[in-house]
């Protein structure tokens, strides 16, 4: 049927299979192996467009393999095997049939080559990863994770919306670069949007990747974003309006990062504070600011999920993953700790670590296009990057005070999983050639110069200066028990607020016209019945025999009709 | 489980004791051989401000001492109670059990 094997279909199997597999090990197994042999076909697929199917009367395009598209499927395929691997000891069929689905999906998006089969896809991962919110079973997850996919749905709906006038303008399905202008270009923006986490569309991301449970915000982190980063370089590349969405992410999402208390909430926020990077170089859309974005969302990936992994296996044995809950755990889990410390090195752009090589892409590129406002916040986004995130993390869980929690390491399938994705943050880090090499165009560019080793090293010193400062002075914003409002606020109180008030006021309307006209009524029947009535003064006229004489005149009229007729 | 971790916050305030000053002065002291480091080589600058000596040891110390102070009013005013969003939120649940692991270790 196809002219090559499409890796999601490996992924659609494997979650047919899993369910009917009664050993949890087997499963467990059966897991590990799909992004194998998924990432296997990847690495050997053709390039160009392939297995094209006709669905009524449309073409239908699920492989569309070129560099762009195959660094995303690959990167996808690696952190499906590393947040498998975490989540080995998950015994869940649903969870584990949910991560293939979400994965599958999000790697068929991504060879996705015309907009209905992208629009597939892209709902495929909606569904698929809101059992992953779910599947942590409590009222408030059931909440959450309604709002997560009201909100995703919404997204592809407006896709779909905007491919369908994209084809009525064009004639054609194909997802190619697209200028924008037109009601169905604005349409498909905004539903990239969603996912990507622009500013104020972003809310979901926090509210809802924290939720998941252990296992699944490592999953979450990996795919959804970094599928709308996906798309946003492949149709909307180029567009400057992107580098002022990239700075007000990187803006908007810098305060909550640092006052939040839940760690994986926090890390949720900087994930959206990444992702702005990734969209300014999109927005520059040059060569080497694209890619600049692509091997950033590779790198981001990684790090993003050696830090989730690490505070999800201090969840995962204290039960809780609020800053104001923990600090001094590096006695009792050191390896957790020494893998936290490695991402948080890396998200830091520490020389020798994964950021450094792929966020400098970006920031050169903001340089050599003259877009210096955007340089100058990605300059403070990385110093910022250090204080709520590569510093933070470390010192809420594992250093700072003590919280006389003594939890022991981490499992030992958690332990290699983080320690694999560590060693790959390293490897990036070190050896940026491999991941250059599949980037979508020729890198000709040198990370380790002096000057860049000095800058950033200066940079990160200085951050952790002020934020070592700032803590011991007791004026940094201090972990407390309590939430942050952010934007969801809107829709979650003012809303309901509002239509509560609203309708309360109808009501309370409705109600006073309804007992005005009621009296009114009553006034006339009363009146009525007054005059009327039987104690009436009519009623005194009344003869007695009035009633005798009309029935004797109705069955008058009765008998000369019968008679008549 | 834990109880007494307050309690023990308390007594060992690790951001106030002799070891976080002596990190704080080494720190310093990397700061300033990053900062004297500019004048050593020859700088290959796209933006003008760059050529300014120690400009990647200021920058970031202004804007995260910036930072620092907009994120304690911003949090003074978007703080609130961990029932806020209750029952419609997991702030207040306790996460299940069944999907932890919790082992002490032996100390």
């Amino acid at each position: 049927m196809f002219d090559v094997f499409p890796p999601v279909l490996v992924y659609l199997l494997g979650a047919v299979l899993l369910p009917l597999l009664p050993n949890a090990a087997l499963r467990a197994g059966l897991s590990l192996l799909v992004p194998v042999i998924g990432g296997w076909l990847i690495w050997t697929l053709p390039e160009g467009n392939h297995a094209v199917v006709s669905l009524a009367g449309l073409d239908l395009t699920l492989i569309r393999n070129d560099k762009l598209a195959s660094v995303f499927a690959l990167i996808f395929s690696l952190a499906a095997f590393l947040s498998l691997l975490y989540a080995w000891h998950v015994r869940d069929r649903v969870q584990q049939t949910a991560t293939l689905l979400y994965a599958g999906s999000a790697i068929g998006a991504v060879f996705a080559g015309d907009l209905i089969s992208l629009f597939l896809f892209w709902e495929g991962t909606a569904i698929a990863s809101v059992f992953l919110i779910w599947a942590r079973g409590t009222e408030g997850a059931y909440h959450t994770g309604l709002r997560y996919l009201l909100i995703q749905v919404t997204s592809g709906v407006i896709l779909l919306a905007g491919a369908a006038l994209y084809w009525r303008e064009t004639g054609s399905l194909a997802f190619e670069h697209m200028t924008l202008g037109s009601a169905a270009t604005w349409l498909i923006f905004l539903a990239i949007g969603i996912k990507c986490g622009f500013p104020l569309l972003n809310n979901w991301l926090a509210d809802a990747y924290p939720v998941a449970t252990v296992t699944g915000t490592v999953i979450l982190s990996a795919f959804t974003t970094k599928l709308a980063i996906y798309a946003l370089a492949r149709g909307f590349a180029g567009t400057e309006l992107l580098i002022w969405i990239g700075v007000g992410m990187v803006l908007i999402t810098v305060v909550q990062a640092m006052i939040e208390n839940d760690l994986r909430r926090v890390l949720a926020y900087s994930l959206n504070n990444q992702l702005g990077f990734m969209v300014v170089g999109i927005g520059i859309g040059t060569e080497l600011a694209l890619n600049g974005a692509a091997s950033h969302a590779v790198a981001s990936v990684l790090y993003k999920a050696v830090l989730l992994m690490a505070v999800g296996a201090v969840l995962f044995r204290t039960g809780t993953a609020k800053a104001s809950d923990l600090g001094g755990l590096y006695r009792t889990m050191p390896l957790t700790a020494l893998f936290a410390l490695v991402g948080s090195a890396s998200i830091a752009a520490m020389p020798l670590f994964s950021g450094f090589v792929t966020k400098s892409l970006i920031l050169s590129a903001a340089q050599h296009e003259h877009h210096y406002i955007a340089w100058a916040v990605l300059l403070f986004g990385s110093a910022a990057a250090v204080m709520h995130t590569a510093i933070r993390i470390p010192y809420a869980a594992f250093f700072g005070p003590d919280s006389g929690l003594r939890p022991h390491e981490a499992p030992a399938h958690m332990l290699l999983a983080m320690g694999l994705t560590a060693a790959f943050c390293v490897a990036i880090g070190v050896y940026p050639k491999a991941l250059y090499a599949l980037l979508p165009y020729a890198v000709d560019y040198k990370s380790y110069t002096t000057y860049h080793v000095v800058q950033q090293l200066q940079l990160v010193a200085f951050a952790a200066l002020v934020f070592a400062v700032m803590m011991r002075a007791g004026l940094y914003p201090k972990s407390e028990r309590s939430i942050v409002l952010d934007t969801d606020w809107v829709y979650r109180r003012l809303l309901p607020r509002v239509v509560g008030a609203l309708s309360a006021t109808m009501g309370a309307v409705w109600a006073l016209v309804a007992s005005a006209q009621e009296r009114w009524l009553r006034g006339i029947i009363l009146r009525l019945y007054r005059t009327h009535g039987p104690a009436s003064r009519i009623a005194l006229n009344w003869p007695t025999g009035s009633m005798v004489q009309w029935v004797a005149i109705v069955l008058g009229i009765t008998l000369i009709v019968t008679f008549l007729s | 489980m834990e109880h007494d971790q307050t309690d023990a916050r308390k007594e060992a305030p690790e951001n106030q004791g002799p070891g976080a000053s002596r990190m704080i002065v080494g720190l310093a002291l990397v700061c300033a051989v990053l900062f004297l480091a500019d004048f050593a080589y020859e700088k290959h600058v796209y933006v003008p401000v760059e050529s300014m000596p120690g400009f990647y040891a200021i920058f970031p110390l202004v804007t995260c001492l910036a930072l620092v102070i907009v994120a304690r009013v911003l949090q003074a005013v978007l703080r609130r109670p961990v029932g806020y969003y209750a029952p419609k939120d997991v702030e207040t649940e306790a996460y299940p059990e069944d999907g932890l692991n919790r082992e002490r270790a032996d100390v």
